[in-house]
């Protein structure tokens, strides 16, 4: 099924960018850029069959250049020479968007796994099929793409039990 | 040996029909197998959360303004037939709005408890499978059409009525009824293409011609109860469907409780 392009989109987006980002950036900037993208290149993408594959692997770019730049200029110090972590100073995204405990509690048990589960799972969140979750991953068979996310929601379902 | 890949695929609904059953047995005779079908389907619950909690809250707004934008591309939507099913993409969020706007109307139904027509009770006393659930009627165990669970505490009317259009996507739903309904006599079961999560076809029953508003109208039942949440015991669904511009459309759904 071709994506519908609308509201909901943009929303999925958003919800696979917070698996993303993992406190790390703003899913709304990642986003944001993703889809001024696509706008940009409306020729080239407006008929593309994974238009959501696009966007999320337009996403990841955004926030490797985010972490790159980050660490191109940290660690930064303060007037004193005492390091300033960057990292602390970014926003928590979900409470910004006043999400439930409950989501915050499944989003947090996720930022704990790795980043190969944290990437799975917001996908899998978000309907992709096994074909379009292989696309963005980059993984190279479906059977991979399937145990992978078999052995992540295992761990899931371990982490949240204990 | 049953892949455990499977167990998640049967639990998600996405296991190709002519493996279902297999699965099914293994996970009955092995208690271990069973552990882990309830492990995916307590992740699925979460991740289908995840996801429809995040679509609930609003957008910054120079995100909906791209949102305008993308809308304004008008892709067409087709089907992709060899792309694989698969379960969480199932519920379509563009039918939340239609659901909410339903909502209005169910929520009167509730209070005034008036959604069987005369020609459903007719149906429950010939020992139809949709067994009533209103008033003094009596309670049985229904053969009840399978979907995926939701924690109970999802049992609200907007979820139970969303949960109504996994069973179906409107547009094609309408159009593979469009020209059955013309010949259908009152209380004729019609078998649909659309299945449940176990791959059992959706049957549906004629109850009443109708007008509305000087609209030719039908009303037709989900010929069996149907499960809208983990916790529901069956739910008897009607639809009213009208003749606008020579094709039927879907003008109101009714739920039972």
């Amino acid at each position: 099924m071709k994506e519908k392009l609308d509201e909901n989109f943009i929303k999925s987006l958003v919800n696979i960018a917070l698996g993303i980002v993992r406190g790390k950036s703003d899913p709304y900037e990642l986003v944001n850029g993703a889809v001024e993208y696509l706008i940009s290149n409306k020729e080239k993408y407006m008929d593309h069959p994974n238009i959501k594959a696009i966007a999320v692997l337009k996403m990841k770019g955004l926030f490797i250049d985010n972490i790159r730049k980050n660490e191109k200029f940290s660690p930064m110090t303060d007037d004193e020479g005492k390091t300033i972590d960057v990292e602390d100073k970014k926003e928590d995204i979900s409470e910004k968007i006043s999400l439930s405990d409950e989501y915050k509690k499944v989003l947090s048990t996720i930022k704990k796994m790795g980043d190969k589960c944290q990437e799975i799972l917001m996908l899998a969140s978000e309907g992709m099929s096994m074909q379009e979750m292989q696309e963005v991953t980059g993984v190279k068979s479906l059977g991979t793409v399937l145990s992978r996310l078999s052995n992540c929601r295992k761990e899931l379902k371990g982490l949240m039990g204990s | 040996m049953i892949d455990e890949t499977k167990i998640m695929q049967y639990a998600d609904g996405t296991l190709p029909i002519e493996e279902r059953e297999e699965v099914q047995k293994a996970i009955e005779a092995d208690p271990k197998l069973k552990e882990l079908y309830n492990t995916f389907k307590e992740t699925g619950d979460l991740l289908f959360k995840l996801s429809n909690e995040v679509k609930s809250k609003p957008l910054p707004q120079n995100l909906q303004e791209k949102a305008e934008i993308l809308k304004s591309w008008n892709r067409p939507v087709i089907k992709d037939k060899d792309k694989s099913f698969n379960f969480f993409g199932l519920f379509k969020f563009q039918y939340a709005g239609v659901a909410a706007a339903f909502c209005l109307f169910f929520v009167g139904g509730f209070f005034t408890n008036t959604f069987f027509s005369k020609n459903k009770t007719d149906l429950l006393t010939n020992e139809s499978p949709m067994i009533g659930i209103r008033g003094n009627d009596k309670i049985q165990v229904p053969e009840k059409l399978k979907m995926r669970s939701l924690p109970s505490h999802e049992e609200d009317l907007n979820t139970r009525i969303q949960n109504i259009y996994r069973f179906f996507e409107e547009k094609n739903f309408i159009t593979e009824i469009d020209s059955k309904l013309e010949n259908l006599e009152i209380n004729e079961q019609f078998q649909t293409n659309i299945e449940d999560d176990f791959g059992k076809k959706i049957k549906f029953t004629l109850l009443e011609n109708l007008e509305i508003n000087e609209k030719k109208c039908k009303k037709i039942t989900f010929s069996e109860l149907i499960k809208l949440s983990n916790i529901d015991e069956g739910t008897a669904v009607i639809l009213d469907l009208c003749k606008v511009n020579d094709n039927y459309e879907l003008t109101s759904i009714k739920i039972s409780k």
